[in-house]
Parts: C-alpha cells; sequence; structure tokens
C-alpha cells in the first residue's frame, strides 16, 4: 500500500488510540458528526459495527497504521461505489500529524478504488481546515467547487464545504500549487515577508476584527469592485477561507504589519487572475493613520517580489480609478509604469461602468520555461 | 414520509400512479429528455411502470427522496417531473431534479414547480440546502436554476452518471434559505445576464453573415470536421505563427481539436464563440474567438485569424464587426478588449476600422512560444461598432 502507512481493519486492540484520536479537538471541530464526547464505547462501536457495517454496504473503513508498530495512526475510508463514483475521507490522530500519514492513506485508497474501475472520486473538505486541503492537493484531487452550507455541524449549525475531484484519468502525483507558501512557513507558522520596516503575514481567521474596519473605510468602499460595503459575515468567511484560496492559487492575502510591533496597519492582495500567462493583479489597503509612511510601497514592492521569485510571476498588474492619486503614486514608487486607460474595465455602482487606468510592473527576466503551467 | 400534493400556478404536484405510465413513457421518448438525463435508453414501458410504481414507493416510503408528477390543475395532464430525487431529511439536505414532457414546454412549467417543490422543501421539511446539477451545456435547465436564485458553485468533472456507463461534467448550484425567488420577483442582475446568456448558448451556435468592402458575403459559422485541412494550413502559416498564440508545431491533431474540442466545448460551456469565418462557398478562410472573462462576465475578448489565400479582401473586419455586434447583442457584453502582439499592424487596422480604441501597451502581457510579448490593447464599447 505504501511506505509510510498500512491500512487495515480495525480491531479491539484499537479501541484506546481510536478513542484518543477521535476525542481530540481538532478531529472533533472538523468531524462534527463524531459523538461528543468520544468515548471507549464509541470506539468499540465503530471497530465491532459501524466500520464491518460500511464495509458490508460496500465501502471501506481502515485503520491507518505505522507499518513497523501496527499503531493506529489515524482513519480512512470510502463510500460504495455508485454508478463509477466514489468518495473518501480520513482524520490522523494528533500523535501522527505533519508528517504524511493522511496523504500516503489517500493515495493508497484512490490507487485501489481506480484500479476496481472507479471513474471519479470526490472528497470533501472545510474550507477552514488548510491541512487537509494540503492532503487533497498533495494526494492528486482537483478543487471544484464549495457547496453552500453543505455540512451539518455539531450544534445544527451549517458550514461550507471544499468538493475535491480526482479522475481515472488524472496524472498521478500532487496537483502543481500555483502560489507556493511564504518563507519561513512551517506546521505552526504561516511565514511572512519583511524588510524590516514593514512585516506581511497571510491573512488568518484572527484578523476578521481588523479585516472589517479596513474594509468598511468609506474610501476603501469607493475603490471596491464593485464598490458595495462589505457584511461582517462574509469578512468572518474571507478570513477563514483565506489560506484555501491560497491554497487553490486563486489569492494571497496578507496583512501589513508594523514591523516593529506587529500592529495592524492594513491589508494587501495577490489575485492570481490569468495563471496560463503568468499574471497576478495587486491591490491594498491601509488604515488612515498608517498612511504617508511609505508602508503601501514596501508592501507592494515585498509582494511583487516574492511573487516574481517564487510564484513565477512574469507581470504584476494594478488597476486604479482614473482620479485615485495616492494610489497611482504607490505604484509609481513601488516600480510600477501606467501602461493604459480602459474605458469602462469595471462594474462600477448600480450596473455602471467605470474607467480604469493600467499599472503593471514586469519581472526583470521572464523565463515562463522554468514553470510548468499547463 | 406523508405523500403530499402541491398546487402552484394553475400546477398540481402529487406522487406518480399506475395510472401515469402511459403518458411518463411517452414523455421519455422524446429527444431532450434522452440526451440530458441519465434514464434508460430505449426508454421502454417496463422502464415507465417501474419509476411511476416501486421507485416512487420506495423513495416516498424511506424518506430518500420526494418524486413528484407535474400535472395541469385544469384537465389533469401530466406536465412534466419534479421533485426531491435525493433528501437526507436527518442532514436537512435535498436536490431537485426535473423534465418537462414535450408537450408542455415553453410555459414556465419547469419553473413553477420546482419553485413548488423548493419552498415545500425549505419550509415543511425544514431543508438547509437544496442542491441542483445538470450536464454542461443543459442550458434549459439552467435558465430555470438562475430564475428561482440557485448560486453557481462549481463544475464537477465527471460529476453526473449517464445511461451508457460514462460519468458527464456537469454544472452545480445550490439554494439556501431566504434564497427562493417567487414569482414576479424582480432577477438579480448576474441572474439576468446569465439568463440572456444561456439562451443565446441554449441554441445551436448561429450562423452570423457579413458583408466584405467587396460586397463579398462571408460568415461565422461553427467549425467542421470538413475545415481541418484548411485550418491546419492556416495555422502552419509563418505569419499565423509569428502574431498568434496557435501551438507550435501544427499539426493535424491540433486542426482536430480544435474543431472537435475547442470550438464546441465553448459553446456547450457557454464561455464564448469560436467560429471559421467562410467564404460565399463555405470555404474556411479563417478562425474568429470570442470570450468572456471569468472575473468579469460584462467583458470580452476577440482573437481572429485570416488564411494566407483569403487575406487583403476585408474579410477579418467584416468578421470581427459580425462577432463584435453578436457579443453586444446576444451576450448583452459592456466591453470587447483586443489584444495583439506590439507590430501586428494588419490585426490593428482592422481592430480601428471595426472601432476599436487603442487604450495602451502592455508589457510582457502573452506568452508566445515560450517568450513574454507586448501587447497592444484596445476597447470598444456598446454602440462604437462602425
Amino acid at each position: 500500500m505504501s511506505d509510510v502507512v498500512a491500512l487495515r481493519p480495525w480491531r479491539d486492540a484499537d479501541a484506546d488510540d481510536l478513542a484518543a484520536g477521535c476525542a481530540d479537538p481538532l478531529t472533533q471541530r472538523f468531524l462534527p458528526l463524531l459523538p461528543s464526547p468520544y468515548t471507549r464505547d464509541d470506539a468499540l462501536w465503530w471497530i465491532r459495527e459501524g466500520a464491518p457495517a460500511a464495509s458490508e454496504a460496500g465501502g471501506a473503513a481502515y485503520a491507518v497504521t505505522d507499518p513497523a508498530s501496527d499503531r493506529v495512526l489515524g482513519g480512512a475510508g470510502m463510500r460504495a461505489v455508485r454508478e463509477g463514483k466514489s468518495e473518501i475521507g480520513y482524520w490522523v490522530a494528533p500523535w501522527a500529524r505533519g508528517r504524511g500519514v493522511a496523504t500516503a492513506a489517500a493515495r493508497a485508497l484512490a490507487a485501489s478504488a481506480f484500479s476496481n474501475g472507479v471513474g471519479r472520486l470526490a472528497l470533501r473538505t472545510d474550507p477552514a481546515n488548510g491541512p487537509s486541503q494540503r492532503v487533497a492537493i498533495a494526494a492528486g484531487f482537483a478543487r471544484e467547487g464549495v457547496e453552500r452550507g453543505g455540512g451539518l455541524g455539531r450544534d445544527g449549525d451549517r458550514y461550507d464545504v471544499l468538493v475535491w475531484g480526482r479522475l481515472a484519468s488524472d496524472p498521478d502525483g500532487p496537483r502543481p500549487r500555483l502560489l507556493p507558501d511564504l518563507p519561513g512557513h512551517g506546521p505552526s507558522d504561516p511565514g511572512r515577508l519583511t524588510d524590516g520596516v514593514v512585516v506581511l503575514r497571510p491573512v488568518g481567521p484572527a484578523d476578521a476584527d481588523d479585516t472589517y474596519r479596513v474594509h468598511a473605510l468609506p474610501d476603501v468602499v469607493a475603490t471596491s469592485v464593485p464598490p458595495r460595503p462589505p457584511t461582517r459575515a462574509a469578512i468572518e468567511r474571507r478570513c477563514a477561507h483565506a489560506e484555501s484560496l491560497w491554497l487553490a492559487g486563486e489569492r494571497a492575502a496578507l496583512t501589513i504589519r508594523d514591523g516593529e510591533t506587529g500592529a495592524y496597519a492594513g491589508e494587501i492582495g495577490l489575485y492570481f487572475w490569468e495563471p496560463t500567462t503568468q499574471q497576478a493583479m495587486v491591490g491594498y489597503s491601509l488604515f488612515p493613520e498608517w498612511r504617508g509612511r511609505g508602508f503601501a510601497t514596501r508592501a507592494v514592492r515585498l509582494l511583487v517580489a516574492w511573487a516574481v521569485e517564487h510564484a513565477g510571476l512574469v507581470r504584476v498588474v494594478a488597476g486604479t480609478a482614473p482620479d485615485n492619486v495616492a494610489s497611482q503614486r504607490v505604484l509609481e514608487r513601488a516600480g510600477f509604469e501606467r501602461e493604459g486607460y480602459q474605458r469602462a474595465r469595471l462594474p462600477g455602482p448600480d450596473g455602471t461602468r467605470v474607467d480604469d487606468i493600467m499599472f503593471a510592473v514586469v519581472a526583470p527576466s521572464a523565463d515562463p520555461a522554468r514553470r510548468g503551467l499547463d | 414520509m406523508e405523500p403530499v400534493e402541491l398546487r402552484e400556478a394553475g400546477l398540481v404536484l402529487r406522487p406518480f400512479r399506475a395510472a401515469d405510465t402511459d403518458a411518463v413513457h411517452r414523455a421519455c421518448q422524446d429527444p431532450q429528455i434522452q440526451r440530458w438525463l441519465n434514464i434508460p435508453r430505449p426508454y421502454l414501458p417496463r422502464h415507465a411502470v417501474e419509476f411511476v410504481t416501486a421507485y416512487t414507493e420506495q423513495a416516498w416510503g424511506s424518506g430518500t427522496g420526494a418524486p413528484l408528477g407535474v400535472f395541469d390543475a385544469a384537465t389533469g395532464e401530466l406536465l412534466g417531473s419534479n421533485g426531491l430525487i435525493m433528501l437526507q431529511r436527518d442532514y436537512r439536505i435535498g436536490e431537485v431534479g426535473y423534465w418537462v414532457a414535450p408537450w408542455a414546454r415553453g410555459r414556465g412549467v419547469a419553473e413553477a414547480a420546482t419553485r413548488a417543490v423548493a419552498r415545500w422543501g425549505l419550509t415543511r421539511l425544514g431543508l438547509e440546502r437544496i442542491a441542483w446539477r445538470a450536464e454542461l451545456g443543459n442550458f434549459a435547465s439552467l435558465v430555470v436554476a438562475h430564475r428561482l436564485g440557485f448560486r453557481m458553485e462549481g463544475v464537477l468533472r465527471a460529476g453526473a452518471p449517464r445511461h451508457d456507463g460514462h460519468r458527464v461534467d456537469c454544472w452545480s448550484a445550490a439554494l439556501v434559505p431566504g434564497e427562493l425567488r417567487e414569482a414576479g420577483e424582480p432577477l438579480s442582475e448576474p441572474d439576468r445576464l446569465a439568463i440572456v446568456r444561456a439562451a443565446a448558448f441554449g441554441a445551436p451556435q448561429p450562423t452570423l453573415p457579413a458583408v466584405t468592402p467587396g460586397g463579398e458575403r462571408i460568415a461565422l459559422r461553427p467549425p467542421a470536421e470538413r475545415d481541418v485541412d484548411a485550418v491546419v494550413a492556416a495555422c502552419r502559416d509563418p505569419e499565423t505563427a509569428r502574431w498568434t498564440t496557435v501551438p507550435r508545431p501544427y499539426d493535424r491533431p491540433q486542426g482536430e481539436h480544435f474543431v472537435r474540442r475547442r470550438a464546441p466545448d465553448a459553446w456547450r460551456g457557454g464561455v464564448g464563440m469560436v467560429a471559421a469565418i467562410v467564404d460565399a462557398a463555405d470555404r474556411y478562410c479563417g478562425s474568429m474567438e470570442l470570450r468572456m472573462y471569468q472575473w468579469d462576465p460584462g467583458v470580452g475578448n476577440v482573437g481572429f485569424l485570416v488564411a494566407p489565400w483569403a487575406r487583403g479582401r476585408g474579410y477579418a473586419a467584416a468578421a470581427l464587426r459580425a462577432a463584435c455586434a453578436w457579443g453586444f447583442d446576444a451576450l448583452a457584453l459592456r466591453r470587447i478588449e483586443w489584444w495583439a502582439t506590439v507590430g501586428n499592424e494588419a490585426s490593428r487596422r482592422v481592430a480601428e476600422r471595426v472601432g476599436f480604441t487603442m487604450e495602451g501597451l502592455a508589457r510582457r502581457r502573452y506568452l508566445h512560444d515560450g517568450q513574454a510579448q507586448d501587447s497592444w490593447t484596445a476597447g470598444l464599447l456598446p454602440g462604437e461598432v462602425r
């Protein structure tokens, strides 16, 4: 099956590990249908009844174990195949996280399913569950959509669910990522970009307050597309799902912070709007008290340099409203050049269209051959 | 689950009965129903019997579905099928599925019936999410979903089964509480636009006529198998290779891909038109593409090439004019962009002749043969086509 893990049926002797793994707060958070609290009796029920019933129904429910010690590392399963389609799922015990256990299990399940004639495998993850999405990508699944309210929480709440698919005809190996992680990224560190004066860090759920306040500023609303104030709920979702969009290669959202104190100054984002031509767009917003100190210019420079160096971008564009002189100055100071005036380029208020000035910066030496984009 | 009877806009929805067999069998002979739905082929009387009796009883009995026949409230005539083809009451989710008998189309039956089912599901059953799926290209179904307020959530590759065991890509959408649009409520702007486009792409790709300054009658029509040799010849031409992003090398497989996949997929996916420019004798003379940007469906992008044997006769301008007029009219575009590698004077003259305004020079805008090339860019707004 795999060198990293073995997949085998559950046994009574696994009960303590299974109970400990499923009682873990992260397991409980992202598998809200597990009993809570999760006891040894729940584990024994799963081992003796739940898992065998899943197998009898045509699915599979395995213990994921260490091949050397046979100790439980997690669980993995597959639904019964219907009309050429099935779905897999996995969880990893807290003592086994961060070393590719779920990826190995997902690959093993996929290999087995495809060799048995399955045409499509689905996988559902919580968009707030970054590690699980990393598993999906590493196991070759493509992100295909977001089911709004597709998940049912423990308290009857609903949450969005990402749908991933892998086809028998898809290439083996991980899906390529268009936006890599930042320098310094690790299991408990999202990484950062800094020039000593400002620090850029990926936006996360804890940034919802600041993000909401900056996006509700009247002059930020006025330059948004379309120019409508955001709702608090939309901003919370956006912050909770920021890592998800980063992993999807759609958008890198970062907070701009004071390098000395770490205080929140604003936000900057890189939207990978045309991967086929290796182009992205940059946009930023600062609180008024942090303007006029060169923070936006520094943030743009840092992000563009990273995007060119690490994401292989050939060209980064930024649009500004024709009368937004402050933003145009920032772009010019950050090395952008004004390239054109595009009429009716963007949706404006009340169904109108608004003009946009196109600024761009290009990579000093564009060498597209080094990246395998399709 | 207790069977229901729903009334809506002159319709009655109730579980099928044995007496409905003949009408269901007749309706399911329809080529459109057979084309888009996962039903047995050939559709035999026993399939209809099974559907109106065993399947219906099993779904209602176990609460795993809620299939309903749709009938004319006045005459009792069968008009279609509707209801929940998936139901998980413990998870408070369901999925709608519907068809309309060929004799009942064009009068809003699917919309009204699905509205009744969705309202019943959201209120009486307490559902918190109702999903909708349709094979890519089923624009009639897509229109119903947009009218009712379903929001698109993605494209599932090989997401839906078909009668022959193959799986097909499908659009996926859902409705959550508070989103169901009642009859008479105004459409949102995105839904209105989506419906306009579904009407365009739901019909076969049109042949758009055009006239050159010399009086030649040319046309834009769907590329066909008989064009492959000419497409290959046009795309192997050094000038074509120099100024456009056609694949290199360009051989027969590329030409076949253009005709069999690139053009029909754009139309079926509703993302744009890929057409052959043909002369009065219907001979391939070039290609024209008009695509919508994913990031802003108000904006389109044109690209074209003319075969070496057809240059200098005004074909490109005539074809571009027809494509842009169609884009503003049929797709309700608000802006069409033209991009061309700096130095492509011929293309620029064509764009300017049609009314495009040059707007800038974008450095390293497009990849050409692995090299990022500078591009001119221009824009055309509604009312500016010359």
